[in-house]
């Protein structure tokens, strides 16, 4: 079967449908733009699929922001008794009509009905997938492709499309809007192709500084169209395009937790980009086989299944990690001292703090971020922060994220509390019993005092806290040596150095030593007081007069201290 | 004055005269007046020497006594001389004309004794003469607190004074007169009893009796408390078996029984078995001993058999999410009205074993990555749980394995990979993880498969007023009101059969434990499902009970509320855990004797009993020490970690158990010498805000506002167990152990994926000694709790693990207590 097909008339106006080469050449599109001023309607007439595959224009041959989008917009309308032959014919005529108000020579747009070769419903939409959509031949040549299915309920339509973005493959998230009347049907696709379109632009890195954007058709769109090529504020999701001999696109990566603000110039058509990143230097600057490309994220949906995994080959899933989302790029822990008065510490309220399931997902809800700004992401496995990188959750249903293995660190961690368990009870403890034994030794109770001492003697010493350290320390690094994880192995060791300075502050031995020397010093002072008593006692008996006998009138020698 | 020094001669014309001018100032007889009650009390005591001329002389008390002057009377005819005797000394004469005289002293010259001859005086009123007199118009005043007192002080001083023994008697009825209209009937009773035991020919003493058992049977039946009637009325003919009173009542309750019996066998014939048993079980407590009764009764009661069960908690409202559950009522209620799919049935070793109601058989294929469960296609008389196809046993799992229902369990979910439904009776549950005891992944309550079910049993939660009650198994929430429950067996006996179990559970309350022990004893109920340690020992000696101990002890544990930013710090939980003297709250409020043999201390959340409870070996985890001064130094260190604040009140909540509020009221008073103050809270349950909802500020009042909760429970498998314990919630998702470090997070994580017992083990005595170091958690004892009940019931499992372990098993012989309540 045929499909009905729409190619609007643009001051570029492709003859793709007419079978000419899909791809954009700006004499053929000149020359069409002259024989063909109106919008022309060719039912029953196939777009050539093989003629899209000719002569590839190379990007040398014209800049990318004289380029318009070559545009494809399919529309599945549901079978109904609103929409038969005309009512279909009706729609898709002010589809076009309004696109082409819309977006002038922006867009180079070939619309037709889909009967199902692509799509069949609204729920088939849903599945669509990448690898299938980059597999269709009769979509190639266009550089987007707008899905959209048209459905009545009862008395209300819904609308509902993805975009399909053929450069970067990137298949965009689907949205609906409902239509109450069947007359608002085609403003309301326009509203949703316009929702949908995503800009996008070419990266240029200069050494220092942030990159700027080069918005495909930026140099087309008139600039009150209401249809901007790129509007202020917008957010770009970055990708290095690896191209092959011929220039072609030949493998397309996207630049990890890394967006791109666009703020717009208007006289210029030039756009510069602030680059929001996890990474140092996220935008490597284009090379001869590799361009890098930005493509706006404008929609996204409720959320993100994100899953954490240990590094390759392994990819272990990380269970109970904690994932702290925050406003803040130095997160929602409380800030240093002199930091705290920043607007946005002030300002943003706390985002949830959530922690990977047995599986090591989390679901992130869209609405964390809103007004599409990323929120910082910290994800951080005990004290260690694993990654930190700012994210838009809802951009794709599922993502997943490459961490180091922290588990060894915390094995370690576990013990070293289980240690220092141990020692916060020792310290007290020996505190209570020093200041028991000092406070007996002042009362003149020194077998109570020597009792305390000798408790003391017998808890443990910082020795056997330091060799259980290093018995942890060097079961634990020779295990991380093993994995050649030199950061677990440092992390381990600082986490043993803190806790034996703690050991050696606490538990040191010269507390007790002083205590005993002072106890010492006590008791032979009260031993020296009690022989000067008893001295005194028997001098004082030795010069007593026996009884009925008088004391000498003088005495033998001076008192003592005159 | 009749009296004279004793230096001067008798004779002495001078002195006589002297006598009798003294003789006019002594007053009248009729004049004297009687000393009250405060001057006979305090003494000194004096004696009234009554001259013939009427006129009295007080003295110190004469010797001897009683009988003075008859005394004297004989001794002077004892010495009076006969014509043939020889002539006497003038010193025998001398002494022999003294023998007539009475020597005296008076009060205010004791040092001057004279003697009076014993001719002048007419009587000597003793001192204890004066006590009597006293007591008797006492008496006539019904002054019996000091007509007692005065009785009491004349026995001091000579018990065998004539005269006491009849005031004795008259003191008796005049203050049973007085305790009956004072409404005090029963003391009124004892004392007219103890006045029969030494004079039951006293006169009115039989009317009285009557008149003191009147009122008392009287108000007994008037409060229903037959049994008190049965009890008076037997008193009461033990002293008079023919008392018109006796004779009155017994053909009353007699005459009751008779037509509660007609109107049972009535009601029976009509069909309406429950209310002729209730006629029966009425009549019973009227008059037991009624012949035409028993059969009646045993007849109704072996159809329709019920248990009745001592408690002193009943279930309270609780949340039916609350995690925490602190009123054993409502742990028993969950009990009778939640049927899981395997339920921990007994001790082996130190393993739980698990049995199923459902189930014939699981068998574990694939080297136990995928579990074979063959449903039964029928029930068992006497069982009460639900039947299950595979396919709705299915449907029912995956509500609990989708995420998106609010039966989701993230374990089940990150467990079970598939479930297959390969006949109607068999369904394959295939893993991702190969679970260490499936029984122990499968001891749920299966969610409800269909709408009307989907919410908590019982009126006891909210409920829309519109929809039907729910359908629980075995038993169904019946009624409530302050004093009893009422449960019922949702899948009813067999009609034509003769073997009849378990119909009806009636949890009765009492306010202690002493009553419901007390109870038991009188066969009010058969059942008391926790004896306190201190009664056991006498109630194991009886013949008429069987007792049985729980295959797991109960284990007392305080917990944290994590939301709670104070006790985050370990100082502080440590300083909690040295300050409580726990071998001395242990035996002074649970045990009554040395910790060791009914419970003891314990250092895990588990019973010590488990493969989990480290207990020997180089890890073995002794419990913390009671130190009071170290926990006071850890508290002050904890005011400076905090900042320098003193640390803030503490709120701890218990359940309403009368053993648990007392532990805690020791425990909040160890805090407080250690320098913690704390509060005590009682609620029926606890728990804190699920994930999502603490993120969302949601709170669940009632549930969260607490610091510290203190938790009675068993974890009978503690690598499932543990981690809901721990949790606070019903969630076993990750976050759920979010206020844990992540390390220790990690190795419960751990926990869930062990795959050999020997791992899990050491695993589990990690955490023993880790939750020893952190103090997540106080474990503060374990007590060896005892199942008593009456012989009579039968099908109670050998050391059970739970209360009502298979109770739709169980059978109730009919029985009721026909001895004498005297």
């Amino acid at each position: 079967m045929r499909t009905p097909q729409i190619q609007l008339s643009t001051s570029h106006r492709s003859p793709s449908g007419f079978g000419i080469n899909g791809n954009y050449h700006p004499a053929v599109n000149s020359r069409v733009s002259k024989t063909l001023g109106l919008w022309v309607l060719v039912l029953g007439f196939a777009w050539p699929v093989g003629g899209l595959h000719g002569a590839e224009p190379t990007s040398e041959t014209i800049a990318i922001s004289d380029r318009p989008y070559r545009v494809n917009v399919r529309i599945h309308i549901a079978s109904s008794p609103d929409f038969d032959s005309a009512g279909r014919t009706t729609l898709l005529n002010q589809t076009a009509d309004g696109l082409e108000c819309c977006v002038g020579s922006f867009w180079n747009t070939l619309l037709q009905e889909e009967l199902g070769s692509t799509f069949s419903s609204a729920a088939a939409l849903k599945r669509l997938s990448t690898s299938a959509l980059h597999e269709q031949t009769e979509l190639a040549g266009f550089d987007k492709v707008f899905l959209i299915a048209v459905m009545s309920f009862g008395a209300e339509y819904q609308v509902a499309g993805r975009e399909w973005d053929a450069t970067t493959r990137q298949l965009g998230p689907m949205a609906s809007r409902i239509a109450l009347d069947r007359r608002e049907v085609p403003s309301t696709l326009l509203a949703l192709i316009h929702q949908l379109f995503r800009p996008l632009a070419e990266i240029d890195q200069p050494r220092n500084g942030n990159p700027r954007l080069q918005p495909q058709g930026g140099h087309l769109a008139p600039a009150d169209s209401p249809w901007p090529a790129v509007a202020p504020g917008q957010l770009f999701e970055p990708f290095h395009c690896a191209l092959d001999k011929d220039l072609a696109i030949e493998r397309i990566q996207p630049v990890p937790w890394t967006y791109l603000v666009a703020s717009p110039e208007p006289d210029t058509g030039q756009v510069d980009a602030t680059p929001i990143s996890g990474l140092r230097s996220p935008i490597s600057p284009r090379k001869h086989r590799l361009l890098p490309l930005a493509l706006a994220i404008n929609d996204r949906g409720p959320e993100t299944r994100l899953t954490l995994v240990t590094r390759a080959t392994v990819r272990k899933p990380l269970a109970g990690v904690e994932v702290e989302l925050s406003h803040n790029p130095s997160g929602n822990r409380p800030a240093q001292a002199g930091t705290t008065d920043t607007p946005t510490a002030a300002v943003a309220a706390p985002l949830p703090k959530l922690i990977t399931d047995r599986n090591g997902k989390v679901t992130v809800d869209a609405h964390v971020a809103s007004e599409n700004k990323p929120i910082w992401m910290f994800v951080r496995s005990g004290q260690v922060l694993l990654a930190r990188v700012p994210y838009l959750p809802g951009l794709r249903p599922v993502e997943t994220m490459e961490l180091p293995d922290d588990s060894l660190r915390l094995e370690v961690e576990g013990d070293i509390a289980l240690l220092q368990a141990k020692l916060v009870d020792t310290v007290a403890r020996r505190a209570v019993l020093m200041a028991s034994a000092k406070s007996r030794a002042k009362a003149n109770q020194f077998d109570a005092a020597t009792a305390a001492l000798a408790e003391l003697d017998a808890m443990p010493k910082a020795p056997k806290f330091l060799d259980d350290l290093n018995l942890i320390r060097i079961n634990r690094s020779k295990l991380a040596r093993a994995r050649r994880d030199k950061n677990t192995e440092e992390r381990i060791r600082k986490l043993v150095l803190e806790t034996t300075e703690l050991v050696t502050t606490y538990l040191d031995e010269n507390k007790l030593t002083e205590l005993k020397d002072d106890i010492r010093e006590l008791r032979r002072v009260a031993d020296d007081n009690a022989a000067l008593e008893a001295q005194d006692a028997a001098a004082a008996k030795q010069l007593a007069p026996p009884a009925g006998q008088a004391p000498p009138a003088t005495p033998a020698s001076p008192p003592p201290g005159n | 004055m009749p009296l004279a020094a004793q230096n001067p001669p008798a004779d002495d014309p001078a002195a006589e005269e002297a006598v009798d001018e003294e003789d006019e100032k002594l007053p009248q007889l009729k004049d004297m007046e009687l000393p009250d009650f405060t001057r006979l009390m305090q003494g000194p005591a004096q004696d009234w020497l009554v001259l013939k001329t009427n006129k009295v002389i007080v003295v110190e008390p004469v010797t001897p006594r009683p009988g003075t002057l008859d005394d004297i009377a004989q001794r002077v005819a004892r010495s009076a001389r006969k014509s043939s005797d020889p002539p006497e000394t003038e010193e025998a004469k001398r002494r022999r004309l003294n023998l007539g005289y009475l020597q005296v002293t008076l009060p205010d010259n004791q040092d001057q004794p004279y003697r009076l001859s014993a001719k002048l005086i007419k009587e000597i009123v003793y001192y204890e003469d004066l006590m009597l007199r006293r007591i008797d118009q006492l008496l006539d005043e019904k002054k019996i607190r000091q007509a007692y007192e005065l009785i009491l002080a004349l026995e001091e001083r000579q018990d065998s004074w004539p005269g006491i023994a009849p005031r004795k008697d008259r003191l008796m009825f005049l203050e049973a007169e007085v305790r009956l209209a004072a409404g005090q009937e029963q003391h009124a009773l004892a004392l007219l009893e103890s006045l029969h035991e030494r004079r039951a020919n006293y006169q009115g003493l039989e009317a009285q009796f009557g008149e003191v058992g009147e009122r008392l049977m009287s108000q007994a039946f008037a409060d229903s408390d037959f049994r008190r009637v049965r009890y008076f009325l037997k008193r009461i003919s033990r002293r008079y078996s023919g008392h018109k009173v006796v004779k009155d009542w017994t053909a009353k309750l007699t005459g009751i029984t008779r037509d509660l019996v007609n109107q049972a066998v009535a009601a029976e014939r009509s069909g309406q078995l429950a209310e002729a048993l209730n006629i029966a079980e009425q009549a019973t407590r009227y008059w037991p001993e009624l012949p035409e009764l028993l059969p009646v009764y045993n007849r109704l009661a072996q159809r329709l058999q019920r248990l009745r069960v001592g408690v002193v908690e009943l279930p309270e409202p609780v949340p039916p999410q609350a995690p925490v559950i602190l009123n054993h009522g409502e742990q028993r209620r969950r009990q009778l009205t939640q049927s899981p799919l395997f339920e921990p049935a007994r001790l082996e070793g130190k393993i739980v074993r698990y049995e199923s109601r459902y189930f014939t058989d699981w068998e574990p294929t694939e080297l136990g990555h995928s579990v074979v469960f063959r449903l039964r296609p029928y029930r068992v008389p006497g069982e009460s749980q639900p039947m299950f196809t595979a396919a709705g046993l299915a449907w029912s799992l995956g509500r609990r394995h989708s995420p998106h229902s609010a039966a989701y369990d993230a374990r089940f979910g990150a467990t079970v990979e598939s479930l297959d439904v390969r006949s109607p009776f068999e369904l394959a549950v295939r893993f991702q993880q190969v679970p260490l005891r499936p029984e122990a992944l499968f001891a749920f309550t299966p969610p409800p498969t269909d709408r009307t079910s989907d919410q908590e049993a019982g009126p006891l939660h909210a409920r829309p007023s519109d929809s039907p009650p729910a359908i629980t198994y075995p038993f169904q929430f019946q009624s409530v009101d302050e004093n009893r429950v009422v449960y019922r067996r949702t899948i009813p006996d067999l009609e034509n059969t003769t073997d009849h179990r378990i119909s009806e559970v009636i949890e009765v309350k009492f306010d202690t434990y002493a009553r419901a022990v007390q109870s038991l004893l009188r066969g009010d109920v058969s059942l008391l499902p926790r004896v306190p340690a201190y009664a056991i020992r006498g109630l194991t000696q009886r013949q008429e009970f069987f007792s049985q101990s729980y295959a797991l002890p109960t284990t007392h544990v305080l917990q944290f509320n994590p939301h709670n930013r104070v006790l985050a710090a370990r100082t502080l939980r440590r300083a909690l855990v040295y300050a409580i003297n726990r071998p001395q709250i242990l035996e002074d409020v649970f045990l009554h004797e040395t910790p060791g043999a009914l419970g003891r201390v314990t250092s895990a959340p588990f019973a010590s009993t488990s493969y989990a409870y480290s207990a020997d070996g180089a890890r073995k985890v002794e419990p913390h020490k009671f130190d009071p001064a170290l926990a006071f130094s850890l508290a002050k260190t904890a005011e400076k970690e905090l900042g320098g604040q003193k640390i803030p009140q503490l709120r701890l909540v218990c359940g309403s158990d009368p053993e648990i509020q007392a532990a805690a009221q020791r425990i909040l008073a160890n805090w407080k010498l250690a320098g913690i103050d704390a509060t005590l809270r009682v609620a029926p349950a606890a728990g804190i805000a699920l994930p999502g909802q603490a993120a969302a500020g949601v709170t669940q009042p009632g549930l969260e506002d607490w610091d510290i909760v203190y938790r009675t429970d068993v974890l009978p498998e503690p690598i499932v167990d543990l981690w809901s314990y721990l949790a606070l919630t019903n969630s076993t998702e990750t976050a759920s152990l979010g206020h844990l470090p992540t390390w220790l997070r990690k190795q419960l994580l751990e926990l869930d994926r062990v795959g050999d017992f020997s791992s899990a083990t050491e695993l589990l005595h990690h955490f023993h000694e880790l939750f020893w170091a952190e103090v997540h958690l106080i474990p503060l004892w374990e007590i060896d709790d005892l199942l008593v009940y009456r012989k009579q019931i039968r099908g109670v499992p050998e050391r059970p693990v739970s209360t009502y372990q298979k109770i739709e098993r169980w059978k109730v012989e009919p029985w009721y207590p026909r001895e004498s309540p005297l």
